[in-house]
């Protein structure tokens, strides 16, 4: 599959917005879904469907059957060796609540530190701000420097023999800055820190390989890398399945119950209570379908290539604000025009089809840090082209010209 | 929707160059209004002397919308009663999101085409909020509303 053609694959673009063609410049947000992945979806419904682990019918055991048959392609899809299991969840949201619940409950106690960065969007920040809440544990942040780069070098001098975990983005969903991973979980590893990967910009975008990472956890979701809403995923080293206790309660996470006694499922299955979003997983494997048919290595530097080539044009421009420099980026970065609000930008932007988010992007923390109220965040993805590129240009200077008058 | 339609000159004049935009030296109220969805924060301070608002002023950061929302709200409002408040306040809500239905006021004609330039916002519905947060701030204040933040703070 070829991306030169690959905006044909997804039927959004068919759509006019505002009487102009769709510049879709908000895939940190969510991604479009190609026609594969909607038909899979539409498929399984009109001749597959029933629900999984419960039934000993046909319909119930080939649906079984496909929904483990993503899980297993997942696996083949982020590098994970044997050592790590995959947990459905409802989004990357839930997974990261899922690590800091069960984590937090069985091996937090008071005073002891949780390590986050300024990076961090509220998903990866706030679960942990109920742990420092429901245990007094302390969260210190490792900061960032003025061009947004995380200063791994004060990694060693935040940890202590109180720190418990590590928690950490694998790309800023705000700079694009991509975590030096390598060298954090290195330090991590030294202390005997397990450590925790956002991976929500990173499954799709970047080069995903968590065997060789080692990490403990990599939270991800499925709606980002061209696949449905309504599926989270969290690869899980086996030995910390093992130790958790269950997230939630209810069918599907039991062995046995009684009256007095319940006994949980192993493995996976201790995870995912009640009935899962099951046609979403399924069509999520027309989604890793998809990404490897396109090829990762291609949609990694395609992307990067728009980013250099947007920042390059817009930098051209007096009045346009980058808001950081990282020295290694994905394909998301922000920016402000000099008196114009990111709303305001939106706005205008919008009625010339161009879909870009303005606000704080679920990252407060990082925009008191870099003192801005607020930002027009661009974003790509394997759809998007140089058109989108200049018709963002064209769209920025006429916001500058209404707010000339 | 032609896109000056939302950003009228006034409003744009009101939203670049806001008037009252400051802490009062005195004030007997003060209250706040926040945006999750984008960070619009604003703050607004006023002296109410014989149930009359005697001075009126605001801080904050946001669009031009809600900048320009709430340069106007100080001027609609000064040495206007609380009755008064509360009823240009269900005016201005009225004029965003029902254009047409007719509401007894007593407003001079300045005024009513300042809180009438907002009209057209009623098109862009994500925008309402950015129009609307001071002047429910105001409402809840005066009301003595509980819409409180809640604030998990650390002890």
């Amino acid at each position: 599959m070829m991306i030169k053609n690959i905006k044909e694959e997804f039927p959004i673009f068919k759509n006019k917005i505002n009487g102009k063609e769709l510049v879709y410049l908000d895939s940190a947000n969510s991604s479009q879904k190609p026609q594969s992945v909607i038909d899979a979806v539409s498929f399984f419904y009109s001749n597959e469907f029933a629900n999984v682990g419960r039934g000993i019918y046909t319909l119930a055991v080939n649906a079984s059957e496909q929904y483990e048959k993503t899980r297993s392609n997942l696996k083949n899809f982020i590098g994970a060796s044997s050592d790590f299991e995959i947990i459905f969840t409802k989004n990357a949201t839930e997974s990261l609540n899922l690590v800091a619940s069960c984590f937090g409950e069985k091996f937090i106690e008071k005073n002891d530190e949780i390590i986050l960065t300024e990076t961090e969007h509220h998903a990866n920040y706030v679960p942990w701000h109920f742990l420092r809440k429901r245990k007094g544990a302390i969260i210190k942040f490792l900061p960032i420097d003025e061009d947004g780069n995380l200063k791994v070098d004060e990694l060693e001098e935040l940890i202590s023999n109180k720190t418990k975990i590590i928690s950490i983005t694998h790309m800023s969903n705000v700079t694009g800055a991509i975590t030096p991973l390598e060298k954090i979980i290195e330090i991590a590893k030294k202390n005997n820190i397990p450590v925790c990967v956002d991976g929500t910009q990173g499954a799709a975008h970047l080069d995903t390989d968590i065997k060789k990472l080692d990490c403990d956890f990599y939270a991800f979701s499925g709606h980002k890398m061209y696949g449905p809403t309504g599926v989270g995923l969290l690869a899980i080293k086996y030995k910390w399945l093992e130790a958790f206790g269950p997230f939630m309660g209810g069918g599907g996470m039991i062995d046995y119950v009684t009256k007095k006694d319940i006994a949980y499922a192993r493995g996976v299955w201790k995870m995912e209570a009640g009935t899962m979003p099951t046609a979403e997983v399924v069509a999520l494997n027309e989604s890793i379908n998809f990404i490897n048919k396109v090829g990762k290595k291609n949609i990694i530097e395609h992307e990067k290539k728009l980013t250099q080539m947007a920042l390059e044009k817009l930098r051209s421009n007096n009045s346009v604000r980058i808001i950081a420099k990282p020295k290694n980026q994905g394909g998301v970065f922000s920016f402000n025009i000099d008196n114009i609000h990111s709303h305001d930008v939106s706005t205008i932007l919008d009625q010339e089809g161009i879909a870009v988010r303005g606000g704080h992007h679920c990252c407060q923390v990082l925009h008191e840090v870099l003192k801005i109220n607020s930002s027009v965040r661009v974003s790509f993805g394997v759809y998007n082209n140089e058109s989108d590129i200049d018709a963002l240009c064209d769209g920025i200077k006429k916001c500058q010209k209404i707010f000339k008058k | 929707m032609n896109i000056s339609e939302l950003y009228k000159s006034i409003i744009l004049d009101h939203g670049t160059s806001p008037r009252n935009r400051s802490r009062l030296q005195t004030f007997n109220h003060e209250t706040a209004g926040f945006n999750p969805l984008c960070g619009d924060k604003v703050h607004i301070f006023f002296n109410l002397i014989d149930n009359l608002i005697d001075q009126i002023s605001f801080e904050g950061e946001g669009c031009a919308i809600c900048i320009a929302s709430s340069s106007i709200m100080t001027e609609v409002l000064k040495n206007k009663s609380k009755k008064e408040v509360i009823a240009i306040s269900k005016y201005f809500i009225n004029v965003i999101i029902n254009k047409n239905e007719a509401f007894p006021i007593i407003l001079n004609q300045d005024n009513k085409t300042k809180l009438n330039s907002f009209t057209s916002i009623g098109e862009f519905p994500m925008r309402i909020k950015c129009a609307t947060l001071p002047w429910i701030a105001i409402e809840s204040e005066l009301e003595n509303k509980n819409k409180k933040i809640i604030i998990d703070k650390l002890n």
